[in-house]
């Protein structure tokens, strides 16, 4: 049907069936600002428009209700070309980051600003509650609304956005900007789904039903006779490569033990068949005529469940290795099951043992643990349990693949672009240089997006039909055909004295992997390696197993194994300090680390080598634990006018990393155009956290240059070069280092050229803003553009081109300190927080508004894991709330009543001008800070996340 | 198919003749939304049947089936409590579309308005393809009649209170319970709804286990729910 309208101010006429979604009719008509995050769920806000006047989710508009309406989307924002004001402070605020739904958010705040010129700050709550932010958070909305009024109002913004840090830099430090803000905010086609061509066929995959079964049989037959089905890819017919789906540096610490369809499924969701069809329909009609015969076999949920004796083996097939094989492999691949099991290959020992459904293990420590406990005068020992989490980026996983000139070219949302090149190459069997992997802006990773977990089926199909091929995960699949969270139970032993030393420290750890081991012992790591060097503590060990079960995938998340290790060892000494009587404040101080001192723990803590002993680097943590005391009132009991009300008040001291010193490496080429203004093509993935910002600003600085003469390219595997990709906090440590190197290098070849060209030693020049050499013997100058103009003319010298590579084994690490105060009703278990503060040393950050979005979006997320978020399965291991609503997605009314994140001012002598990582870490702190709260206020202590209301009135005796 | 009925009395004619394959669409955010009710369905459109304002008549407060949540939470005659309840529905853009008779329709154990409608002794007038009745809203709830919500009628100065137990303020509820003049009302996720003139209202129901919570949660909470006051 044809329905007339008013789209943006202009008369138009959209077409469609009558019943189909507006969201769908305006973005095929080129609204791209309208996007779909849930499926229709009437949650995350993405869909919004205005119509007739209100604000509506077009998800539930038909297109036939839309005769005669009045519609605006994001496009309508622009003026002249020009982002609108509120844009314009969206994007200065920070919160335009991964940015899926900024456009609508920005819609939401024109579209208030219209109604109320100056709302309150519950007004501008009451519209948020809308939309779901995960990346940044909701505090700076408010700034960015105050920021809107003052630019509308005396045209400039007069609000501090965000502190400045380095002022003998021009640009490093200061608040500035995204250099893909505008685009983002404004709704630009830049994303993968807006590069799918109409003519684009659809990959559909029919999941398993079971947790645990051999297929026994498929008959694709029915199916592949429909028209519009060019193939269907299924176990039988599949690439017979094992491979594993975690983007690692090679040799990765993952067994590769799947293929791209197994011929035993492991959970519910597991891969049985790919379909390739022209549309979406056929692919569901397709799917249906498929008969599959399936073996069904025990399932085993939980690590108790995966190491009790006799328990059903997740994989029983035979294992090699291409690294370190044990002497008595052959004996061991004797007690090999079922031949449908598949294999199991190892690059180098895990200590892994399937069939006790041990994935990976290891074990290590410092000093003499009997001794220390013996000296301890009080011991504690607790179990600390996590749950299963989604990531829930607003972008659901997504691939488009095609074949081009004998090429395969994907467009992908990915951290990794060139883990993914290499997977997609050994899953397909064609080399690296005819796989063209273009890493599109990313509507939030979180880590989810560092696995390769759409992208080389999706390359498989295109690459054998020769069609277009395009894949999105549904909101459902993103819980149970993803990756997750890994569950862990984190068991601390801790024992310490009168006065607060802590005289020995142990953790066993124990982590659910899920059917396939990516990540399998890097995370389960990481909740100890990320942990104990927090501690000057003599005495330290850890023993870890990681389970293979048949529950959704795990894999890599924000914050890594981290926040699971900090809620465990956080919570036990908040524990051993109550037994001992003691200030938990006393006792954090008396044990911490501060700079210089050797962490001789990190021996122990090598993932499958032995570690280098380094001293504390550059260390915030004693300021960010002094200023955060003050800040909340450390020691100040606060009591609530409603007796059921309980308040108490908790912290957690945390760390992470800033990359993989000696595993991880970024490169980065600076090229000086014709013109005189700069590209950079980095090999780094920028998800939206603004590295590629980061890079231009290094760019700016080194060059002198003005931002809007800086363009950077990144993550697309043709025109950069090699980068590990966006994981473990690296992006501005390694990458934006990359690219400090190659511009330093390409200011000594314009200095060079400049040289020779002024007839001036190299020693005597310099440049300056706004992009020249000068002389400072005489005076001379040279613009950039002159420069360039005469080395690429005839005779010319050639264009200046620099390659930065950088690797390290230096380590940059981040601390901080997270305060909560909340308050818990001891007759109905609810908890609320009302004051957050997350104090972290960032070293210097460069983007500092951008860095306390991402601040204020890791603590949403973690307050989320915390108290809410939790998959949850049935009996038969399928995962019953397979979307946001029901899985506890928190949203503005979740977020702390008073929340402050604060940077502290710490400068490190190995990050890019001195900068180290900031987000990850910034997951870590809420779930034991939350919990030393909770006991403060109400005397018991939750074991496990999320702490729901429900825990607290078991552990307070009332059900 | 689309049905266009222009009186109730037409609608509910078409809804009765299309028992298993039509529902009622009016705003459509439970209707459209994703696995909801209208999939595979054919629609009767009540948009055109007005419905959608709020009035007192003789000391009786009307609200039209039609009304968007943000409609009662924006006009001045609406008892704060009704208001309030209309709040749990968090989304602000939801509530652009979300209507007081849609969310009625539905029966959900977890719905926004039930409790504090019954509470207040509200009454729905409704067509039914016999004609318009006026229907205690209780006993509507615990019927699976299809007749069409015209009105909600009750008591202008009505006073109560509600209180609703949820993971987050978006997630569906694990207990919902409102007070009004001595009238006492529960929905309990996954168990029947209730209400009656005494707060013991939770010793003859059952309780089961859920994602909102265990059993025990949901029954303690609706055994203490009355004794918490505002």
């Amino acid at each position: 049907m044809e329905v007339k309208c008013r789209l943006n101010g202009e008369n138009i006429a959209l077409r469609g069936e009558a019943t189909d979604r507006l969201r769908d009719v305006l973005y095929h008509t080129g609204c791209y600002s309208v996007r779909d995050s849930d499926d229709a769920e009437g949650f995350a806000g993405s869909d919004t428009i205005i119509f007739n006047g209100q604000l509506k989710y077009s998800n539930f508009i038909l297109l036939y209700q839309a005769e005669g309406a009045e519609i605006k989307t994001a496009e309508s924002l622009l003026e002249k070309g020009e982002l609108n004001y509120v844009q314009k402070a969206m994007v200065a605020a920070g919160i335009v980051q991964s940015a899926y739904n900024a456009p609508a958010a920005a819609l939401i705040l024109t579209w208030l600003l219209e109604k109320h010129p100056n709302p309150t700050r519950a007004q501008i709550k009451d519209v948020l509650t809308s939309i779901f932010i995960r990346d940044a958070g909701y505090e700076h909305y408010y700034l960015a609304v105050k920021l809107a009024c003052e630019l509308r109002d005396e045209g400039e913004f007069k609000t501090e956005i965000a502190p400045s840090f380095r002022p003998q830099l021009d640009i490093i430090g200061k608040p500035a900007g995204k250099i893909d803000g505008a685009a983002l905010v404004s709704g630009e086609p830049v994303f993968v789904e807006d590069k799918v061509p109409a003519n684009a066929w659809c990959l559909h995959v029919l999941r398993s039903p079971f947790a645990s079964a051999y297929i026994k049989s498929i008959d694709t037959s029915e199916a592949e006779k429909l028209d519009g089905v060019a193939a269907i890819i299924t176990a039988f017919n599949c690439p017979d490569v094992y491979y594993m789906q975690a983007g690692q540096g090679t040799p990765e610490p993952s067994p590769h033990d799947r293929r791209l369809f197994n011929m035993k499924v492991r959970h519910v969701g597991d891969r049985v068949a790919g379909i390739v069809a022209r549309t979406a329909e056929i692919a569901d009609k397709a799917a249906a005529l498929i008969k599959v015969e399936y073996e069904p076999t025990d399932a085993v949920f939980t690590v108790e469940e995966a190491m009790a004796p006799g328990a059903p083996l997740v994989h029983n097939g035979p294992v090699q290795y291409n690294a370190g094989a044990p002497d008595d492999l052959e004996e061991y691949n004797k007690l090999q099951g079922d031949p449908r099991e598949g294999k199991v290959v190892y690059q180098f020992p895990l200590h892994a043992d399937i069939h006790k459904n041990i994935a990976a293990s290891n074990k290590g420590g410092i000093g003499d643990m009997e001794k220390g406990f013996a000296e301890a005068d009080a011991i504690v020992e607790q179990t600390y349990q996590t749950s299963q989490i989604q990531h829930t980026p607003l972008e659901p996983h997504v691939c488009y693949a095609h074949v081009e000139s004998g090429r395969l070219v994907l467009n992908c949302a990915t951290q990794v672009p060139y883990h993914v090149r290499r997977i997609v190459s050994w899953v397909c069997g064609i080399p690296e240089n005819k796989i063209h992997v273009i890493k599109e802006r990313v509507g939030g990773g979180y880590g989810s997006k560092q696995d390769i977990l759409v992208e080389e089926l999706t390359g498989y199909a295109a690459w054998i039909t020769k069609k277009p091929v395009y894949y999105r995960n549904t909101r459902a699949e993103e819980f149970y055909a993803n990756s997750t969270r890994h569950p862990m139970r984190v068991h601390v032993k801790m024992g310490g004295k009168k006065d607060g030393t802590i005289t020995a420290l142990f953790m066993e750890v124990c982590a659910n992997t899920g059917p396939y081991g990516n990540h399998c012992l890097t995370v389960p790591m990481n909740s100890c390696s990320k942990t104990m060097p927090l501690f000057k503590v003599d005495n330290m060990a850890y023993d870890l197993k990681v389970y293979y079960t048949n529950t959704p995938p795990a894999g890599a998340y924000q914050g890594y194994g981290t926040p699971k290790g900090t809620y465990g060892i956080m919570m036990a000494m908040a524990e051993l300090a109550d037994k001992l009587g003691i200030d938990y404040r006393t006792m954090v101080e008396k044990n911490h680390v501060e700079e210089g001192y050797m962490l001789e723990i990190l021996k122990g803590l090598g993932e499958g080598r032995e570690g280098a002993v380094v001293p504390v680097g550059s260390c915030g943590l004693d300021e960010a634990i002094q200023q955060g005391c003050d800040m909340i009132d450390w020691g100040k009991k606060e009591v609530s006018d409603d007796p059921d009300w309980k308040i108490g008040k908790g912290f957690a001291m945390i760390m992470q990393g800033s990359g993989l010193p000696g595993l991880d490496h970024a490169e980065a080429i600076a090229k000086l155009e014709t013109d005189g203004t700069v590209i950079l093509n980095s090999g780094g993935a920028d998800l939206g956290t603004g590295l590629d910002t980061i890079s231009a600003k290094i760019v700016a600085e080194v060059l002198k240059l003005p931002m809007d003469r800086i363009t950077v390219v990144s993550g697309d595997t043709d025109s950069c070069a090699f980068d590990t990709g966006a994981y473990a906090s690296s992006g501005t440590f390694f990458s934006g280092n990359a690219s400090l190197v190659a511009t330093k290098k390409l200011k000594e070849l314009i200095l060079k050229e400049a040289a020779l060209q002024l007839e001036e030693k190299v020693e005597d020049l310099d440049v300056r803003a706004p992009g020249e050499v000068y002389s400072k013997a005489t005076g001379a100058t040279l613009s950039y553009y002159e420069l360039v103009h005469t080395a690429t003319s005839g005779g010319g010298r050639g264009q200046p081109i620099a390659h930065g590579s950088f690797v390290t084994t230096a380590s940059s690490v981040p601390y901080g300190a997270h305060f909560a105060q909340v308050a818990v009703n001891v007759k109905t278990g609810e908890i609320k927080v009302q004051k957050f503060y997350a104090l972290q040393d960032a070293g210097t950050p460069i983007n500092p508004e951008i860095a306390l979005c991402q601040m204020y979006g890791a603590v949403m997320k973690s307050i989320g894991h915390s108290l809410y978020e939790d998959m949850k399965l049935d009996k038969n291991g399928k995962c019953i709330n397979a979307n946001l609503t029901d899985y506890g997605a928190p949203m503005i009314d979740e977020a702390p009543e008073d929340f402050k994140s604060v940077l502290i001012d710490v400068d490190d002598k190995f990050g890019p001008y001195g900068a180290k990582s900031i987000s990850e870490i910034a997951c870590n702190g809420a779930a034991p800070a939350i919990g030393i709260a909770i006991h403060d206020a109400c005397g018991v202590w939750l074991r496990s996340w999320p702490m729901t209301p429900e825990k607290v009135l078991k552990a307070l005796g009332k059900i | 198919m689309i049905y266009h009925p222009t009186t109730p009395l037409e609608a509910v004619t078409l809804r009765k003749q299309n028992a298993d394959t039509a529902v009622y669409l009016a705003g459509g955010t439970d209707d459209l939304r994703l696995n909801g009710d209208a999939q595979g369905k054919d629609l009767i459109d009540i948009n055109a049947l007005g419905l959608d304002d709020i009035f007192v008549r003789d000391g009786k407060l009307y609200i039209g089936a039609r009304c968007t949540f943000n409609q009662v939470i924006d006009s001045e005659l609406v008892p704060e409590f009704i208001k309030e309840a209309a709040h749990f529905c968090v989304s602000f853009t939801k509530r652009n579309s979300a209507t007081v008779g849609g969310n009625l329709g539905l029966r959900r154990q977890d719905s926004y308005l039930a409790a504090a409608l019954t509470a207040a002794d509200a009454v729905l007038q409704s067509m039914t393809p016999h004609g318009q009745e006026m229907k205690p809203i209780g006993e509507y709830l615990q019927s699976k009649c299809m007749r069409l919500i015209e009105y909600v009628v009750l008591d202008a100065d009505r006073t109560g209170w509600v209180k609703r137990f949820t993971n987050t303020t978006s997630s569906h509820a694990a207990v919902t319970a409102a007070v009004s003049g001595g009238i006492y009302a529960l929905s309990v996720s996954g168990s029947d709804f209730a209400y009656g003139a005494a707060p013991d209202l939770a010793d003859s129901m059952e309780f089961t286990d859920d994602i909102s919570g265990s059993a025990d949660y949901k029954k303690y909470l609706a055994k203490i729910v009355f004794t918490l006051g505002r």
